[in-house]
């Protein structure tokens, strides 16, 4: 009898017998498996519902996730909000085991609650614990995610900051790499008789290596490749100071003035005593080098002189481009020994030879398996090809290291000038 | 005596310290043990040889890295020669001139005899 079986459950036990079995004549009874829905989260259903046998879950779903809010068991009483409130059903409810529900119109269960106000406050009491918890769920909710948001806020801060100061740095490296340039010759001399072409590139957004082409008295023509230790911002600072100083060093205004021409000897072993003296002196601790390469040649008679400061030893390659010469002799590089002579050696550039002055980042440019371009092709390249221009010759070299690499990232700067005089 | 974990290979024997530098001086490889070989060889001041027999690249870096230990150690009355240069660092040093700077051997047993018989 189902009279009995209300008769345990508080919410029945003060009605007395003619309204408990007038409540039962008219009463609806549910049977659910474990698994089956009650009802549906926003569905308009105002009935509430008593468990005679078995429990349910409070289910809502929050971005597609399910999530159980409360288990309910025999004797306690489920969806009375939407009957109290008249609202669409809050959350989600499913059996978790066979059920046994009565179900409990709002007449029923105005009955029941005029039986005994105990019920009643038991409803609100029931009521108030759920508003509370479901408070404190979603401050701790708030509070966790409050958190989360700051972090994400904070990740994001600095993440910004970050990208802020890479792009001033970007911004200051264009401004470097500008200004590096303007440190090579803004062209190149023409000289009758004789062409030169040159190249530069950087492995980074500024370089160690520069050339430069001075012009001397007497129509003389100063050349010079150089390679600073190192690479980036450090070894450019170290280009700047070096080229301005072999400049300024070398067009003082003794070597135009006074009369007599001075002779190529005294211009380069002045100038590179002075530039030498100076970094030793001025940046020793840094032990910072250049290796440099620096000659007069004069275009009247293709007289070459000059110092190589611990350079690549450049290249002399004959009329018939079959004969490549290195050119002898080498001191130590500049910046290292303060109070350093610097002996001039002598040559010559004959009709139709060819002069080639470059740095290691040509021969050891490497392709992506780690192999060197190598001194033995760059030789085969200056034979095949070296009839071209100087210009022509100069891309030919860098087109060919460039084919060579396939892209592959470079450690080192490359920087190639070639002279080449008529036959 | 180096005690704490070190990058480079030392070895003392007798009163030189023999540091076996590793295959590849280029920039990486220098800024890898830079610092560390600095403080080995400072704290030494006395005689030492880099066995450079594995190194088969050097950057420039590589050399002004040799040179700043050279400085470091000379005035203290100690030395940093250089053991077993493969054949293109040999070259290396040659064009530079590095090799005007530093008292080269072909092997750690030459550059030990030569402190030796000083």
């Amino acid at each position: 009898m189902l009279q009995d079986l209300l008769r345990t459950i508080p919410w029945f036990m003060h009605l007395d017998a003619a309204q408990l079995d007038s409540m039962v004549t008219s009463m609806e009874q549910r049977h659910l498996a474990a698994g089956d829905m009650l009802f549906h989260h926003g569905e308009e259903s105002y009935d509430c519902f008593i468990i005679i046998e078995g429990s349910v879950e409070v289910l809502i779903f929050v971005n597609g996730t399910e999530h159980r809010l409360e288990v309910y068991n025999a004797g306690d009483i489920v969806g009375e909000m939407a009957l109290i409130d008249r609202s669409p059903r809050s959350a989600s409810v499913r059996a978790i085991s066979a059920c046994h529900l009565v179900v409990i119109t709002e007449v029923e269960f105005k009955t029941m609650i005029g039986a005994n106000p105990e019920l009643a406050m038991r409803v609100l009491r029931n009521s108030t614990t759920r508003v509370r918890n479901t408070n404190q769920r979603m401050i701790s909710d708030l509070e966790r995610k409050n958190n989360e948001l700051l972090k994400a806020y904070q990740q994001l801060k600095a993440a910004q900051n970050d990208l802020i100061r890479l792009n001033r740095m970007e911004q200051e490296m264009a401004v470097a790499r500008q200004i590096q340039e303007s440190f090579l010759p803004r062209q190149l001399p023409q000289l009758p008789g004789w062409e030169i072409g040159a190249y530069s590139r950087g492995a980074q957004a500024v370089g160690g290596d520069f050339y430069d082409c001075i012009e001397l008295s007497d129509g003389r023509i100063g050349l010079v490749v150089a390679d600073a230790c190192g690479k980036g911002v450090t070894a450019a600072l170290f280009v700047a100071l070096s080229r301005s100083l072999l400049r300024a060093a070398s067009q003082a205004p003794w070597i135009f003035q006074g009369g007599a021409v001075l002779d190529a000897e005294s211009i380069l072993t002045g100038a590179l005593w002075l530039v030498n003296d100076y970094i030793c002196r001025e940046h020793g601790d840094n032990n910072m080098f250049v290796t440099l390469f620096y000659a007069v040649l004069d275009p009247k008679n293709g007289d070459l002189v000059y110092v190589n400061a611990g350079h690549n030893p450049p290249l002399l390659l004959d009329a018939q481009c079959e004969n490549l010469y290195e050119l002898p002799e080498a001191t130590l590089p500049i910046g290292i020994m303060a109070n350093q002579t610097f002996p001039s050696q002598r040559t010559c550039v004959e009709p139709g030879y060819r002069l080639i002055l470059f740095s290691d980042g040509i021969t050891e440019a490497m392709n992506s398996a780690g192999q060197p371009f190598s001194d033995d092709r760059f030789h085969d390249v200056l034979r095949e090809d070296g009839y071209l221009g100087a210009q022509n010759l100069v891309s030919m070299i860098i087109a060919q290291v460039d084919a060579y690499a396939e892209g592959a990232p470079q450690a080192d700067d490359m920087t190639l000038m070639i002279i080449t005089r008529e036959a | 005596m180096w005690k704490g974990v070190s990058p480079v290979n030392v070895e003392h024997i007798d009163d030189v310290l023999v540091i076996a530098l590793p295959a590849r001086l280029d920039a990486v490889g220098v800024a890898a043990i830079e610092n560390n070989l600095k403080e080995i060889v400072t704290n030494h001041k006395g005689k030492v040889i880099a066995d450079m027999s594995h190194v088969d690249f050097v950057a420039s870096l590589a050399l002004r890295m040799l040179l700043t230990n050279l400085k470091a150690v000379q005035p203290l009355g100690g030395d940093l020669r250089l053991a077993g240069l493969q054949p293109q660092i040999a070259e290396i040093f040659r064009k530079s001139r590095f090799d005007t700077l530093f008292k080269i051997y072909p092997d750690q047993e030459s550059a030990l005899v030569s402190y030796r018989s000083v």
